[in-house]
């Protein structure tokens, strides 16, 4: 029974989370057409012993992308060599897209240390270790 | 109303190939068909309109330009019909499209169609020059392939508008050609879209210069960033990740 409830509370969490993010998704471009940031396109790939997060960053050069972390957060910025003009489209007309932001909420079995990135044809790509899991015998 | 209408803006020429370009995989049978159109000569001669496409619609120069269009290209009489999609179509019409496309396609004296798409490779950032494999249906499918010295996709899935396109042919013993090249699944690729458009010009002779694609490559992907995410929608409901599965009869 309590396992149950445990599973259905996890399913229905799970799935408030996705609802938010298809809402905040919405509405993402207009709010970052205003910073001048954009959410680049990404993806978070599980690789057995390490999680690796590739970013898509056209027109960057390397020295301008920065990975912070922050608690549970990752933070990836990075400004573009010239900033991207959509001066015909009504929504991005008064505004200049200058660079990239992405935050993520890590799981809380990964590291930072010894974490690697590596930038190739504009694509980041973020290698985090996953701590290592310890057994205890039980006596 | 039919589920899909093409709608002739002026008298539709019969021509030899039918050339699709949809959002898909890397999008890149909508930067390829998109840079074709630019670079020959061609004339807005229909549009295709759906309920099973977004309700939007898009201006050019100020004037309507439908999001699913075809465009004409003569190329001293073989004729060519290139059909370009902006959007993604809902996964649930992608069937009654593929039915009403080929129809329409035969009706204008179409030999072949022939599909301009991304397979998505694992392996793509490790990649100078994409490969690029062809799906065909017919016998004469595969000897118009071979001439031109391209790879048969010989297992696996295609899925998505062209798997539909592609069974649609081979229930009308039609001549159907998917030309897919190795492509990230989830970000814009123009490289991947040279590599179809050459790979278009080996079978049918036509020129298209594609360099002007790969100096504009990172303002592309720049640019088709929300289109993408868009795009990656509809393709779950697509069954895309279906073609990284290795099909049962092969285990």
């Amino acid at each position: 029974m309590e396992e149950w409830f445990e599973r259905e509370i996890r399913r229905v969490r799970g799935e408030i989370r996705r609802l938010i993010r298809e809402v905040e998704s919405l509405f993402e471009p207009l709010l970052s057409a205003e910073s001048g940031e954009v959410e680049p396109l990404y993806e978070v790939i599980d690789a057995g012993d390490k999680l690796v997060v590739r970013v898509d960053l056209p027109k960057v050069e390397r020295e301008s992308i920065e990975i912070l972390h922050s608690g549970d957060r990752l933070v990836v910025r990075a400004r573009m060599r010239e900033p991207l003009r959509l001066c015909d489209v009504p929504l991005y007309s008064r505004c200049e897209i200058s660079g990239y932001r992405l935050e993520l909420e890590l799981p809380p079995n990964v590291s930072l240390e010894g974490a690697r990135a590596s930038f190739r044809s504009g694509l980041l790509e973020i290698t985090l270790p996953k701590r290592r899991v310890y057994r205890v015998k039980v006596e | 109303m039919r589920d899909w209408v093409f709608r002739e803006l002026k008298e539709v020429r019969r021509a030899r190939y039918l050339i699709v370009g949809v959002p898909d995989a890397g999008l890149v049978g909508l930067i390829a068909a998109t840079h074709l159109i630019r670079q020959v000569d061609t004339e807005l001669v229909a549009y295709v309109d759906s309920s099973y496409l977004p309700p939007v619609i898009m201006y050019h120069g100020g004037r309507p330009y439908p999001v699913m269009r075809v465009h004409y290209h003569s190329d001293g009489g073989a004729g060519y019909l290139v059909l370009v999609s902006e959007v993604a179509m809902s996964a649930s019409g992608i069937h009654s499209f593929a039915q009403r496309l080929v129809e329409w396609g035969q009706a204008k004296g179409v030999e072949r169609i022939i599909m301009l798409g991304g397979v998505p490779s694992p392996q793509r950032i490790n990649l100078e020059k994409p490969g690029v494999y062809a799906a065909g249906v017919t016998q004469a499918d595969a000897e118009f392939l071979e001439r031109a010295g391209i790879s048969i996709f010989k297992e696996g899935f295609v899925s998505g508008p062209y798997a539909a396109i592609l069974k649609e042919c081979f229930a009308r013993s039609m001549g159907g050609v998917a030309l897919l090249a190795e492509s990230f699944l989830n970000y814009p690729d123009p490289g991947a879209a040279a590599a179809v458009l050459t790979a278009l010009s080996q079978v049918t002779g036509l020129k298209v210069d594609v360099k002007p694609l790969m100096e504009q490559e990172e303002e592309i992907r720049a640019r088709l960033r929300e289109t993408m995410r868009r795009t990656m929608e509809a393709m779950r409901e697509a069954g895309k990740a279906y073609e990284y599965a290795v099909p049962a009869m092969y285990v």
